[in-house]
């Protein structure tokens, strides 16, 4: 969390990741390489571009899937941990492929090598005019500023609101690499498996957001009820001990856009924020860990009695008024301030202690 | 609600049912990654037979040649002659050098000239060397064996002679096409390759109506797009010209080439 910065704070995890990571860019070099090698007479400067272009696009599908398909199990959660180090590594590989293509394509020539990448073609003349590397270049420029920004320096002074809008740029890059690969290489291709992979690829992960998103608004959509008097219901009583384990949260739409993670702990209820206070991770999927509220995405800790980060750290989240009116369990929508103490909303166990 | 009640924390231990399935899941990413690489890499584009021999300098002699593009008109062993274009280094062509070194009244100049071969499908280019690549004097080799081929039409794909020949790899195609365009406008002679019936490669020099070169402003837009180029060809020492009447989109047009 956020006591201090430095450059990136290491823990067993993160090396493990990072690892893993290395090891798998390095295989899928070697790997290309060593097929290419094989099949034809190779230049191995072309070979290396071709290399570091594929690869970050195969990592940046793969990065792209982790947050989807952690809606649906809690077993990719790990994955989320580290995300933004496959991030930098992507950047890297594409980085590592344009200057190849840019000092190889468009160097040593008379116009300067920008200039020639701006000026290439129009797109108003046929597929074979049509530029694709200004698309990469745009994709690569969004990418350098996501992973400049990575850090939670960036995220704590551009405000987590800014740096999540930011780093939705990553969409926006990806559909660019998808028209520079799709108007660039594969008009080339002698191979027509690579437009089959491309299109598998995109298909994929369009297709899980979609799914991800259809199973968040079927979940908002039946969790949001609201009674008389402002007060929006959770559930009965007994439904929520049933749909929450110990230390466990049920998220509450209580508007268009806020979700409110009503927490359980032994025989009393607490509500805060449901979203993080670092990058927006959903506090509703969290748990109590230590006593603490801990988020899914990176194990930031909110007390839940006030939605503050126990000391040293000092991020604070809004917290929920609770009430229980004959059996039913009612959050009041209207956010108390940032780290704002509230007495939890205890059950009384009546029905032999079952609540 | 959540089946489970294992929850991941980074700074803390797995719970063993992630642990579990990330020993398969990665694994399994990992397999298919390196299935990918090899797909990728065996199925990517052949990057064709020309060779560069950058760092082994040699020279070559005979007449020298200022137009339509700097060469030198060799002699091979065997007394037939060949053509070798010169070059210089990076996208630029020889003219600024060359063309002072040829008088223009049609008086034959003998000379030798160092640099790095490119070479592809038998046809040599040299690169020259920065400093002083070429010296004047030597014999003369024999006169032009010039044939006529008349009127050709040619699908095929306008390249720049030296990223084509040999450094590149591949130097054509659409994700080369800006450079071959920075090569043409440097004065890398253009170059028009199609296949043969046969399927071996060929290739003939593109230039005006007149031998002269074409303007780069008149070329630029057909470079590394499917075109169908009309003109005259005629086969110099062995090199084959097309002198251009027209140049079209082939798009859909399929024709029979026929030329050397
Ligand atoms: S979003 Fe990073 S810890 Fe919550």
């Amino acid at each position: 969390m956020s006591v201090s910065y430095r450059a990136v704070q290491w823990n067993p995890a993160k090396k493990a990741y990072d690892r893993r990571l290395a090891f798998a860019i390095a295989g899928y070099l070697a790997v290309f390489f060593i097929a290419a090698a094989t099949a034809f007479e190779t230049s191995p400067l072309i070979l290396a571009m071709r290399a570091f272009g594929t690869g970050a696009i195969a990592l940046l599908v793969f990065i792209l899937s982790i947050g989807p398909l952690a809606r649906f199990s809690p077993r990719v959660a790990p994955l989320l941990y580290n995300r933004r180090h496959l991030g930098v590594a992507m950047f890297l590989m594409a980085l590592a492929h344009a200057v190849l293509a840019t000092l190889w394509y468009h160097g040593f020539g008379v116009l300067d090598p920008v200039t020639s990448i701006l000026t290439s073609g129009s797109p108003f003349e046929g597929v074979a005019q049509i530029p694709f590397q200004p698309l990469g270049l745009a994709a690569l420029l969004i990418l350098f500023a996501m992973a400049a920004t990575s850090h939670d320096f960036w995220l704590r002074n551009l405000s987590p609101r800014v740096w999540k809008a930011l780093h939705l740029g990553v969409y926006v890059a990806f559909t660019l690499l998808v028209a520079h690969v799709a108007l660039g290489v594969l008009q080339d291709a002698v191979w027509p498996g690579f437009a089959w992979i491309l299109a598998a690829a995109t298909t994929w992960i369009v297709g899980i957001h979609v799914a991800a998103g259809v199973k968040e608004w079927r979940a908002d959509r039946r969790s949001r009820m609201l009674t008389a008097d402002g007060w929006v219901r959770v559930g009965e009583v007994n439904d929520v001990v049933a749909e929450t384990a110990e230390g466990r949260a049920k998220a509450v739409l209580i508007d268009e856009c806020r979700k409110v993670a009503v927490f359980r702990e032994n025989d009393a209820f607490s509500a805060i924020s449901g979203v993080c206070a670092h990058q927006g991770g959903p506090l509703g999927e969290g748990k109590i860990v230590d006593g603490c509220v801990t988020c899914p995405w990176h194990g930031y800790q909110y007390l839940a009695s006030n939605g503050q980060s126990p000391p040293p750290f000092f991020e604070k989240i809004p917290t929920y008024e609770l009430r229980i009116e004959g059996r039913t369990l009612y959050v009041h929508p209207q956010a108390k301030p940032p780290g704002t103490p509230l007495p939890p909303c205890r059950m009384e166990l009546k029905d032999g202690g079952e609540a | 609600m959540s089946a489970s009640n294992e929850f991941y924390v980074g700074y803390l231990p797995t719970p063993a049912r992630q642990r579990h399935f990330l020993s398969v899941f990665l694994p399994v990413c990992a397999f298919l990654a390196f299935v990918l690489a090899a797909l990728a890499g065996a199925f990517s584009r052949p990057t064709g037979d020309g060779v560069w021999e950058t760092g082994h300098e040699v020279t070559v002699e005979g007449e020298l040649l200022a137009t339509p593009f700097p060469m030198m008109r060799v002699a091979r062993a065997d007394g037939t002659m060949e053509r070798v274009l010169l070059v210089e280094m990076g996208k630029h062509g020889a003219d600024a050098r060359i063309a002072p070194l040829v008088p223009t009244d049609g008086t034959r100049v003998a000379a030798r000239a160092r640099g790095f071969l490119i070479a592809r499908g038998g046809q040599r280019m040299l690169e020259l060397v920065e400093e002083d690549p070429v010296t004047l004097g030597g014999t003369l080799p024999a006169r032009v064996d010039a044939r006529s081929i008349g009127t050709v039409e040619i699908a095929g794909e306008i390249v720049d002679s030296k990223c084509w020949l040999g450094v590149m790899k591949p130097g054509d195609g659409k994700a080369h096409r800006d450079c071959a365009t920075l090569c043409i406008r440097g004065g890398i002679p253009p170059s028009i390759i199609c296949e043969a019936p046969d399927g071996t490669e060929r290739r003939a020099i593109v230039v005006g109506r007149d031998g002269a070169p074409l303007s780069f402003d008149s070329i630029a837009p057909w470079i590394a797009a499917p075109v169908v180029v009309r003109g005259n060809a005629e086969v110099l020492d062995g090199m084959a010209f097309v002198r251009v009447e027209e140049i079209a989109r082939a798009d859909a047009l399929v024709r029979s080439s026929e030329r050397e």
